[in-house]
């Protein structure tokens, strides 16, 4: 009945493409050229750089790319499982307040947690000062004190900072487990913490993983921390190999390794989140049985949870805002508005541009889209998993391509030269930004769609509405919020982003990142204080987003029926 | 004013190649007709209805509405759903929740003030008058089936199909609803294709109940014939619980525990299944003047091969009250020592004790003889 080639078979494999499949098509191809490229390049014939570097640092750079990881997984795991268990399912003083300001810490990009604590912990810092003063001690002879700028130092930093992705992840795991489980633990004989170990956790076991490997992600993302504290990652590799030694081919052997690291990490997430349907006990909500700390356990918890806020969020803020205050009158003469508009301009623009195309390739994909577009969308969802430095690699190969094209076109045709057009460019930058982000504001505007039912489709098209009728008359209006939050969580995280940036920007252009990173990096913290401190804040709106999420999921809110993971995590990047 | 109908010729469908969800199915909808498509859920109603309203592209096959082709497999025709003339309700009613329920009713209409006129008045008549200009979300269940179904109406399709319409809304309300649905679709005149999976609803709705399972149509028929002369046991066996006797064709006849009925067209020999509704046996107490009426088949001792039988009376095991009938289970002694346990369903209230002896007699229109699989 269904052999080969039969009607029924041959009717099912036809697929007719229009406007919109090739719309998404095309746009998930754009964003997905740079990683293409990396690929391409790493794999063409290059000048014995590559021989050079795998007998030189590579190795280096695995080791302490590799210890980077372990240590920054193994430290969010243990604050954000932690924290999330004890704020969900305990009460204690402040407990309330702890479900949001967990997540502060996501305000602040690693690098300018990474310049604060330096700046307050080096010898020269407020707390060494402080210790010498108290005990007399004369000079670095006289005591010990661990050195900041290092691989633990940026493990501890970025631990503070990611820790919140397996927090939210976590808590929204432990509330959507049914009351029933750990009741029925607790009436076969285990108490909560037996219930914890042998219940909640393996449970939860694939959200956290998720949670873990987002972190990691970001980890591999940063590199104004490692670069600053000179620990040799990979992400500081690639720079060096292209500046310092000049060799793009070599960088994008370079980041093509980074990108194994970097796809490990996209499969253990697919195949986490995979497990985690499978892990739902229930859909309904009763109030979580909570337990109550009283004297030195409820005085424990408080600690467990202040401590990584002040570390993460309330000493940076606190200490920028000092600075800020003391020195506002000379940033303000400078070139801070300078810096400001720029930075304001190219995230409002990618945040733009990023909603319209996620909007289209959200769109294009619930219309039906056949195999390749959704391959298409898929390999464009995963960019925000690249490091910024391998996509500015591969934001730039195919642009110099065109460029040299497009020259040696105008010098044949017309006689003149025409130099570089692309390279170097704002569209170069803003390139970068939309092959990164663009998977926020598509994740976002998926999930926003996802919440619509299908049936809503099907109504109006049954009623006389086109599929552009459809999406103006019943989508846009419900999609509102999706795409107000989709387009904040891709400005936020332009406002912040430093390593693509860097590499892209236009000679003597400054954002606000890049100039925080220079100065701070010149150990001019107090002068770029200001602008870190305005990145912190920018930061903060996400997390208010959050915050209100995660109130309204509060088991017996009434609110909304699924907690958190309603707001595309990938979002919050610090 | 309308003609045509709709109609389905020979429909296949897959999602997954290699797992047909629907095999050449066939249905003609008449204009003013109401056609209940039955089936248990997986069967390929609910896929029936979105190829016929194009949000499923045809595959195998050919819909027409009226004498337009809108959509046909072989020559690859797709006309899209907007521009079909065919309305559709959804199992979730699917109401705009941006939009008031008068938006919502007046969605399909772009360029017809009557209509709108027409919108207000039945919107009136339903008494959803007050609820005009405010959003769906605040209307109960039933308020929010009747606005879909006006919403599906407005734009006057020829068409009209109805995906399980009542099945959100709880047993007190469904009654009436479905009552004033019905009114309304028979007012319009408009050819109806509804889905359900309640064969009491069918009944209650259908012109034509189209019995569908496994992707086919296994019998179209009034209901009436639907119910008394089901095609297969499959069929009988979708109006409720049966009653499930064993046996084998001997000249014509079978012989159960139960009395003899008849199987005329099947060959000697041939196994069989005998399905009894539990409403079509009648049982009384012994001696009682049973409520025998011309053709029933009187419980006597089957003659089993043929040796003489002692008759083993009868007996209740337990019997239950359900308002306006008795649910009784009884033990029927095979005639070979051991017994078959059947339930029965009595009007008002007859409540054997367990023990008790009862005498049965069945009503062979409710008694349906099929070949053993």
């Amino acid at each position: 009945m269904m052999s080969e080639g039969s009607p029924l078979r041959r009717a099912f494999t036809r697929h007719i493409p229009d406007g919109w499949t090739c719309a998404a098509l095309i746009v998930a191809a754009l964003v997905a050229i740079p990683v293409i490229a990396v690929v391409a390049l790493a794999f063409s014939p290059d000048d014995g750089i590559w021989a050079h570097l795998s007998t030189t640092v590579l190795p280096l750079y695995i080791r302490e790319t590799f210890l980077l990881m372990v240590g920054v997984g193994i430290g969010t795991f243990v604050i954000g499982t932690g924290t999330a268990w004890l704020v969900t399912m305990c009460r204690f003083p402040g407990s309330r307040v702890f479900e949001w300001a967990m997540l502060l810490p996501l305000a602040v990009p690693t690098y300018v947690l990474a310049f604060v604590v330096t700046d307050q912990l080096e010898y020269a810092g407020t707390l060494q000062v402080w210790l010498r003063e108290i005990f007399g001690w004369k000079d670095r002879q006289d005591y010990w004190f661990p050195e900041i700028r290092s691989l633990g130092g940026a493990i501890a930093v970025m631990t503070l900072v990611l820790y919140p992705y397996v927090y939210l992840l976590g808590r929204a795991a432990f509330l959507e487990q049914s009351v029933c489980v750990l009741e029925v633990s607790r009436t076969l004989g285990k108490d909560p913490w037996q219930g914890f170990a042998s219940v909640a956790m393996p449970l939860a076991r694939p959200a956290i993983v998720v949670g873990v490997a987002l972190a990691l992600m970001e980890t591999l993302n940063d590199f104004g921390t490692v670069q600053f504290f000179a620990v040799p990652t990979f992400t500081a590799g690639i720079y060096d190999v292209w500046l310092n030694m000049n060799s793009i081919a070599g960088a994008a052997q370079m980041a093509s390794v980074l990108l194994l690291f970097v796809i490990v990490l996209l499969a253990v997430e697919r195949v986490a989140r995979r497990g985690q349907r499978y892990h739902h006990t229930s859909s309904k909500y009763s109030s979580l049985p909570t337990y109550p700390l009283h004297g030195v356990r409820a005085a424990l918890a408080v600690l467990a949870c202040l401590l990584p806020v002040a570390l993460g969020f309330l000493l940076p803020a606190g200490v920028l805002a000092n600075y800020a205050l003391a020195h506002y009158a000379r940033t303000l003469s400078g070139d801070f508005w300078t810096y400001a508009a720029n930075s304001l301009m190219l995230s409002s623009l990618t945040a733009l541009v990023a909603v319209v195309i996620g909007l289209s390739m959200a769109y294009g994909l619930r219309l039906g889209a056949g195999p390749v577009v959704k391959a298409a969308t898929r390999v464009a969802s995963t960019g925000y998993a690249v490091p910024g430095a391998v996509l500015a690699i591969g934001v730039i190969i195919p642009m110099a391509a065109v460029d040299n094209a497009l020259d040696a076109l105008t010098r044949n045709v017309l006689g003149i030269s025409i130099g570089l057009v692309m390279s170097g460019t704002l569209f170069a930058i803003v390139y970068g930004y939309l092959a990164r982000f663009t998977a926020l504001s598509f994740g976002t505007l998926e999930a926003g769609l996802a919440k619509i039912t299908p049936s809503m489709d099907g109504a109006a098209r049954t009623l006389g509405c086109g599929p552009m009728r459809v999406l103006r008359r019943v989508h846009l209006p419900m999609l509102r919020g999706s795409a107000m939050t989709a387009a904040l969580l891709v400005f936020v995280d332009c406002m912040k982003e430093l390593p693509m940036t860097i590499i892209l920007r236009p000679f003597n252009f400054e954002t606000l990142a890049t100039h925080v990173y220079q100065f701070a990096s010149d150990e001019l913290l107090e002068e770029s204080a200001l602008g870190a401190l305005t990145i912190v804040a920018t930061g903060i709106l996400p997390v208010i987003l959050l915050s209100v999420a995660i109130a309204r999921s509060r088991p017996g809110r009434g609110g909304a029926r699924r907690p958190v993971e309603e707001i595309s995590l990938e979002g919050v990047a610090p | 004013m309308m003609i045509g109908g709709l109609h389905l010729n020979n429909v296949s469908h897959a999602y997954v190649a290699g797992d047909p969800v629907l095999n050449g199915v066939s249905v003609f909808v008449a204009p003013g007709e109401l056609v209940c498509l039955l089936g248990p859920s997986g069967c390929g109603k609910t896929t029936l209805l979105r190829v016929a309203a194009g949000l499923e592209v045809l595959q195998v096959g050919q819909v027409r509405v009226g004498e337009q082709v809108v959509a046909e497999g072989r020559h690859g025709i797709h006309v899209p759903p907007e521009r079909r003339g065919i309305g559709l309700m959804f199992q979730d009613y699917a109401l705009f929740p941006h939009l008031t329920v008068m938006e919502n009713i007046t969605f399909g209409l772009n360029h017809a003030p009557g209509r709108r006129k027409w919108a207000a008045e039945a919107l009136a008549r339903m008494g959803l008058e007050a609820y005009a200009g405010v959003y769906p979300h605040i209307l109960s269940g039933g308020e929010q089936q009747r606005v879909a179904l006006l919403r599906a109406l407005a734009p006057e399709p020829q068409v009209m199909l109805l995906d399980e319409p009542f099945s959100g809304l709880d047993v007190t309300r469904r009654a009436s609803i479905r009552a004033e649905t019905l009114g309304l679709l028979k007012e319009t005149g408009v050819a109806t294709l509804m889905v359900t999976h309640d064969p009491e609803e069918a009944m209650f709705m259908a012109d034509r109940i189209l019995v569908m399972n496994d992707g086919r149509v296994i019998q179209d028929g009034t209901p009436v014939d639907t119910y008394f002369q089901p095609a297969t046991a499959f069929v009988a066996a979708l109006f409720g619980p049966v009653n499930r006797l064993q046996g084998v064709v001997r000249s014509g006849h079978v012989a159960t525990p139960l009395g003899v009925f008849d199987a005329p067209k099947l060959a000697d020999g041939t196994a069989v299944e005998i399905l009894i509704r539990p409403e079509g046996l009648r049982v009384a107490w012994p001696g009682e003047a049973p409520e025998v009426r011309a053709g029933d088949v009187p419980c006597k001792p089957a003659p089993v091969s043929g040796g003489a039988v002692t008759r083993a009376p009868i007996r209740a095991v337990s019997a239950r009250p359900l308002g306006r009938s008795s649910h009784v289970v009884l033990r029927v002694p095979d005639g070979d020592g051991r017994a078959l346990t059947i339930e029965a369903r009595v009007p008002g209230v007859f409540l054997p004790k367990p023990g008790d002896e009862v005498q049965v007699t069945v009503n062979p229109r409710q008694a349906h003889v099929f070949p053993a699989k």
